[in-house]
Order: structure tokens, then C-alpha cells, then sequence
């Protein structure tokens, strides 16, 4: 603790002494590019690559000029040479209009930008710069330079090319994606690519189509064509940024600021280390049985806050995961019953010469109740992990309620119990999924039917706030109310026969109340009251 | 029927083949995203069973890319990840039906027929007839052997689908989803009560039985 005092206030202190130094250092830091790829965001890189991309018209614009004239001048020297003597002015003018005009082409071809690449280096050296990444082959698809891998790439892009429909969708995309981005005479690709540490060469594309359609943007290219048909493709990478690049940063920073600033920052610089450590352990534990939690600073700082927000995801992390060996204790046994049962009806059909139907039929039977209980189980889980909340919309409750008292109302008839139905004048409208609700409704109306004795009633109300079912079955006992929502759990007192997907149905409409922030409760009243309170 | 199945668990594809082959279909099986793409959009098949999951260019992007270049052939999806979202998803993606695994192949196989017939019955009709069964759609009247029957709407509407689908399996699942319009899963035998008061209104003072149950799957209405 007196560790912990010490660094609180030295840390203050380190501060006071980083203000001064630190910020104009990583302003210097910032200029010096030591990290681009984190500093900017991928709009900006993308805008970046298509002024290199503008750049290197220019250059070679330039180049063309110089370029041509050069050669002129050599061929009017060559053709002086060969005359062995002096050319008249109109001569001289003559060959070098033609030279002139062989070595500059009204376009530019890939060879004159193999050139220029040999002649300017810094240009090179420009586009090879971290973040992008570049490739020139020719009319045939051949590498020229760059510092993709190509082999991955170009034949796959040449087989789309030569299949009509796919080459067609794939200008569909490329068009949607040029009109939000960069109209130009470029054509515009979108790839899918593989960006490792250890620059660009590393790179690889792997589909040119995929993207653009909902997956994340890997690379976006921007292309240049050639009179020649040779083409030039510059693109940027949206390499998301990892925990682990940041970890690398931290202790960097924390050591620069320890060389820096001296003695004062050396804990600040220890505590960033320690930080990391902490984190590191906490992160290499997470497959072992127990998490940690971070050691809290406890001086309310950005590390202190830090620190409590990971212990707070830990803790999290932590319940799930002994909540998930609980459950995963409960399905494993109550599989295995039918499981065990299966294989022995599948050993007597072996044994058997001539199968029977009824023999047959037992196993399908057997099989299809463990689909059924596993696709019970799934649904809870994938509503309990709360994606569907993506799906929800306004609807109206007294719609679902009338639909299902409907689904429901032959099934009760034959079974000569009433069910009677309430709902207000007009609509109940929610924001959530009406198909869940539907699931849940069905539910509780399948339990109604199966725990009440003949010549009973269920009663159905639906009100502004409110949804509430009422049977006159036997009722739960208090002391298993908790219990009823949990998986697999079989109530005691309750029920003529084991119903179908025993056990899971509480648990999904459980889940789907919580799911749409709803309460769901359960009374004795001369039998069950199921309450449940919209959120 | 021509299916191509775009599935890169070596497992399912090879039941799922087997099946399909089984049930007279000629069956092409492809396991990588790319490859499926170009065979999908070179060949013509008649329909795509297609996996979300797959390697090298995802299900859902497949057959956006179909749709995009202007093949229109039916894709049913198969998806580990069935929740309601992800359907959505598919189906607006140019996905004609969506089975989430794990799946029973009886429900895939009434899927894959339904989807058939679909195709093939694109004019509109205005009257549905099974033996002597007879579906006015413009009145919504129904007449047995020239008499008419009092049905519910509800009634009506399961057996214009079973009519529409006459011989062929429909499940208790797509009653729920094309009559009902909604996606769950009821615990008992809710739609079977149904179909048994439909039966009794079509079947029970005529001759032969139209409604036939198909153990383990789900109801047939056919002519004998």
C-alpha cells in the first residue's frame, strides 16, 4: 500500500515533467512516421494511395517529356555518326520529330513506369512504404514489379474476367464502391487481403470479389491501365489495430518517457510495464480454471480506472463460464439417457434379420426427440446471447396473443379445456421479436394445457403493461419457483406425463423475457399464475 | 432435378448427397466458396443448397454475387446459425428458403420439392383441383364431389398451401411458417390438430382420404 501511495503521487509528478517533454517529442514522433499505420485512419490511407496514384501520372508525365527528348537527341546523334558528317537543320529536325514521337507514346505504357522506378528510386521507395501495397504486371497478367505475392492473385482475377456473368457483378460492385470513394479514368478494385507483419511482401490477396459485399474491406486498389495493357494497382490495408500492437506501444512509450524524463517517470514507466504484465497474465490465464483480477492502483486514475473496468469483464467472464459447467453438467446427463437408449435399439436392430417397422420407427422417434432437444437448446442459447436483439421491431402484442389463442384453440377444444382470451381495445405495441414471443406464448400455453386436469380452464389476458396466464392446474411449490427456469429441470409435483423436449420450454421463455428486459414471475392462485411485465 | 450443393462439411455433404441422389435428383457436391461460385454461375442447375460457413468466399456473398450477375436460380440456405436475423439476412441476400442445421433430411428433402414446384408453377391460377376436390380461389370456396364445405379461414388457408403442394411432403414447420407466417418451434402437436379437423371436413364422408400422414415428417395430400 505504501507502494501504491508512492507511485500516486510520483505519477503526478512524472506527469508535470512528461508535459514538457513528451508531447513535443511525439509530435517529433509523429513526423517522423514511426508508426503510420496507427496514426492514421483508412479513409485517410485510401485518400493517401490515390494521391501517390495521381503522383505517378504526374511523374510520368514528366518523365515522357525528358524521356523522349533524351532519345531524340541519341537517335539525331546516331544518325550523325552513320552520315559520318553534319545533318541540315530540317534533317536533324526530321529524326528527331520521329524519335521524339516513338519514345512518347500518346499514352503511357508499364515499361515506361519500369523505367522511371530504375530511374527514381525515392519513388519506389515511396510505394513501398508500410502501409501499401502495390502490383504492376502486364497485358498478360505477368508480374512486372510490385510488392504483392501475384501468383495468388492474378490468374483467379483473369478466370472471373473470362466468365462473363461473374465479371459483370463484378463491375457492379466495383462501380458502387468507385461512386462512394474516387471517380477518376481509374478503375477501382476492392480485395480481399491478408496484411502480415513484416511489410508488404508478406501481402496476399486471396478473392477480388468478395468484399464490397457486407464481409469487412481488407484492401481497396485503386488501377491504373496502360496503352500497352499493362496495369499499375496501389491499394491501402484496413489491418484493424490488435491489443497486441498497442501492448508494444505502451512499454515503448513508457521506456522513452524513462530515458527522458529521468528518475521522476520511472515509475510512471514501471506501472505502465506492470500494467501490461498484469494484463498479459490476466489474458495467458484464461484457459486455466480461475481468472485473476488486476491488482487496483486504488488512486482513481486512468490506470485505476483501467484496472476496474478489466476486473469488471473478468468478473463477467467468470460467472459465464462456471454458469456454462453447470449447464453443460445438467445436458451432458440428460442426453445421455435417450443416447444410451438409441444405441441400444440400434444394437437390436443389428442383431435383428428382419427389422420391423415398429422397430424402425422407435429408433426415428428416438433420434428426432434428441433433435428436438438439441435444437431446444440452441434456441435458448443463441437467445440468452442476445444477438437477436439485432432483429427486434415494433410490433403488436395483441396480434401475437390473438394469434396463438387461435394456433391453440383446437388443440385446447379437443382436449375439453376452456381457454378463455382478453385483450385490450386496441394494439400493444413493443419493440422486440414477435416470433420469440410467439415461441414463448406457445410455451406457457402448451404447459397450461398439459398441467390442467380436463373441464379446466386457462384464462389469457393481455393488458397495455402486462401479460398474464392463468390455469387451474395444481400449481408449482413456492420452493421450486426459482427452479422451474432452469434447464432440464422436471417439477415434482407437476404433470400427467413427460411432455416432449422436457424440460427446456420454462427455460426458453425465461430467456426471452430477459432478452426483452421483461419480468416474468409465477403465483399460486387455485393453480398457476404466470405473470410477465413488459419492459 | 439438377442440385448443387455448396457444403464444406464433408459429413453433411456426403448424407445430404446421398439423400438427394436417393430421392432421383442428380446431385454436383462443392466444398469451396470460390470454385462453387464459377460452377454455380457456368452450369445450369436447377437448384443451390448453399452453407453460410464456407471457405474461401462466405455462402451469403455467393449468392449475392449470383443474384448480382442476373442468375435467378432458387437457393436454399443451410446455416449452423438459424436465428431469426441471420434468415433475414439470407433471404435478403436473394436466398429463396432458409433450413438452419441441425436439420432432419425429410424436412431438406420437402424443402428442396417445395422449391421445385415453385419454380415450375409461376402462373397465376384462380382454381386448385385434387381428384374431385375442388379450390375456388377467387370465391375461397371449397366443393367435394360437388358439394361444398364450410371451412374456417385458417382452414382455407392450410389447405390452398396443401393443395398447392399436392404430392408432395409438406412439414409441420413450413405449415407453421407459410400458413401461420411465423418462425418457432411449438412443443406438441398444435398443427397436427389442425390438420385432423381439416381431415375431418375433407375426408371423413368422402372417398378415398386425400390427407395422409407421413410418420416422422409431416402430411401429403394426393390423389390415390
Amino acid at each position: 500500500m505504501r507502494r501504491e501511495v508512492l507511485a500516486s503521487s510520483t505519477f503526478r509528478r512524472a506527469l508535470g515533467v512528461c508535459l514538457v517533454v513528451w508531447i513535443p517529442l511525439a509530435l517529433a514522433l509523429a513526423l517522423w512516421r514511426v508508426h503510420p499505420p496507427l496514426a492514421d485512419s483508412f479513409d485517410e490511407r485510401t485518400d493517401n494511395a490515390a494521391e501517390r496514384l495521381e503522383i505517378i501520372i504526374e511523374e510520368l508525365d514528366e518523365f515522357r517529356g525528358e524521356h523522349a527528348e533524351e532519345l531524340a537527341a541519341e537517335a539525331a546523334e546516331r544518325a550523325r555518326a552513320a552520315r559520318g558528317g553534319t545533318l541540315t537543320e530540317e534533317e536533324r529536325s526530321d529524326i528527331w520529330d520521329r524519335a521524339y514521337d516513338q519514345a512518347s507514346p500518346e499514352e503511357w505504357t508499364g515499361r515506361h513506369l519500369l523505367w522511371l522506378l530504375d530511374e527514381q528510386p525515392w519513388l519506389r521507395d515511396w510505394l513501398n512504404e508500410e502501409e501499401i501495397c502495390w502490383l504492376l504486371f502486364d497485358q498478360v497478367g505477368a508480374w512486372l514489379d510490385g510488392n504483392l505475392v501475384p501468383e495468388l492473385f492474378v490468374p483467379r482475377q483473369e478466370d472471373l474476367v473470362a466468365d462473363p456473368k461473374v465479371s459483370r457483378t463484378m463491375r457492379t460492385t466495383v462501380q458502387e464502391v468507385d461512386d462512394a470513394w474516387f471517380a477518376a479514368p481509374l478503375d477501382f478494385f476492392v480485395m480481399d487481403g491478408v496484411w502480415t507483419e513484416g511489410g508488404a511482401r508478406d501481402v496476399r490477396l486471396s478473392s477480388p470479389v468478395s468484399s464490397g459485399l457486407g464481409e469487412p474491406l481488407q484492401c481497396l486498389m485503386h488501377q491504373l491501365h496502360f496503352a500497352d495493357g499493362a496495369r499499375l494497382r496501389l491499394g491501402v490495408h484496413n489491418e484493424p489495430q490488435d491489443l497486441d500492437a498497442s501492448l508494444l506501444i505502451a512499454p515503448a512509450a513508457a521506456l522513452l518517457s524513462l530515458l527522458l524524463a529521468g528518475a521522476g517517470s520511472y515509475r510512471l514507466a514501471r506501472r505502465t510495464i506492470e500494467f501490461v504484465e498484469d494484463l498479459r497474465r490476466a489474458r495467458s490465464h484464461l484457459e486455466s480454471d480461475a481468472l485473476p483480477r488486476l491488482r487496483r492502483p486504488g488512486d482513481d486514475g486512468d490506470f485505476d480506472r483501467a484496472t476496474r473496468e478489466i476486473n469488471a469483464i473478468l468478473e463477467r467472464l467468470d460467472g459465464a463460464l462456471s454458469s456454462l459447467g453447470h449447464v453443460t453438467d445438467n445436458i451432458a446427463h440428460d442426453l445421455r439417457t435417450p443416447l444410451t437408449r438409441l444405441q441400444g435399439q440400434l444394437e437390436m436392430l443389428r442383431r435383428s434379420d428382419r427389422p420391423t417397422d415398429t422397430m424402425l420407427t422407435a429408433v426415428q422417434d428416438e433420434a428426432d426427440q434428441l433433435l428436438a432437444t438439441f435444437n431446444a437448446l440452441l434456441r435458448i442459447a443463441q437467445v440468452e446471447s442476445g444477438s437477436r436483439r439485432r432483429g427486434f421491431r415494433r410490433f403488436d402484442m395483441a396480434r401475437v396473443v390473438a394469434d396463438v389463442a387461435e394456433l391453440y384453440a383446437p388443440a385446447f377444444a379437443d382436449d375439453g379445456t376452456e381457454l378463455d382470451l382478453s385483450l385490450p381495445e386496441g394494439p400493444v405495441e413493443l419493440d422486440g421479436d414477435a416470433d420469440l414471443w410467439m415461441q414463448a406464448l406457445s410455451n406457457l400455453l402448451d404447459n397450461a394445457l398439459k398441467h390442467t386436469p380436463s373441464g379446466g380452464r386457462v384464462r389469457l389476458e393481455l393488458h397495455a403493461d402486462r401479460l398474464q396466464l392463468r390455469d387451474s392446474g395444481p400449481g408449482i411449490p413456492e420452493t421450486e419457483h426459482h427452479r422451474v427456469f432452469e434447464r432440464f429441470y422436471r417439477g415434482s409435483a407437476r404433470g400427467r406425463q413427460a411432455p416432449r423436449g422436457a424440460g427446456l420450454g420454462l427455460s426458453l421463455v425465461a430467456a426471452i423475457c430477459e432478452l426483452h428486459g421483461a419480468a416474468i414471475e409465477l403465483e399460486n392462485d387455485d393453480g398457476l399464475v404466470v405473470r410477465i411485465r413488459f419492459a | 432435378m439438377r442440385i448443387f450443393l455448396i457444403e464444406d462439411d464433408e459429413a453433411v455433404a456426403r448424407h445430404v448427397g446421398a439423400g438427394l441422389r436417393e430421392a432421383g435428383h442428380a446431385v454436383d457436391v462443392c466444398g469451396e466458396g470460390r470454385e462453387a461460385l464459377l460452377r454455380a454461375a457456368t452450369e445450369p442447375y436447377d437448384l443451390l443448397i448453399v452453407d453460410r460457413g464456407l471457405p474461401g468466399l462466405e455462402g451469403l456473398a455467393l449468392v449475392k454475387t449470383l443474384r448480382g450477375a442476373g442468375n435467378a436460380t432458387p437457393v436454399l440456405f443451410l446455416s449452423a446459425l438459424g436465428d431469426v436475423d441471420r434468415r433475414v439476412e439470407g433471404l435478403q441476400a436473394g436466398g429463396d428458403d432458409y433450413l438452419p442445421k441441425p436439420f432432419a433430411f425429410s424436412e431438406l428433402l420437402a424443402r428442396v420439392e417445395a422449391l421445385h414446384r415453385r419454380r415450375t408453377q409461376d402462373a397465376p391460377v384462380t382454381e386448385l383441383r385434387v381428384a374431385d376436390l375442388v379450390f375456388d380461389l377467387l370465391r375461397r370456396e371449397v366443393t367435394r364431389a360437388g358439394q361444398r364445405l364450410e371451412l374456417l379461414p385458417r382452414e382455407l388457408a392450410l389447405l390452398e398451401y396443401l393443395m398447392r403442394h399436392a404430392g408432395q411432403v409438406v412439414t409441420r414447420t413450413m405449415l407453421l411458417e407459410k400458413v401461420w407466417d411465423y418462425h418457432f418451434d411449438p412443443q406438441t402437436n398444435v398443427i397436427d390438430v389442425h390438420v385432423s379437423r381439416l381431415r375431418r371436413k375433407i375426408d371423413r364422408d368422402f372417398d378415398p382420404p386425400l390427407i395422409h400422414t407421413v410418420r416422422g415428417v409431416g402430411y401429403s395430400l394426393r390423389a390415390p
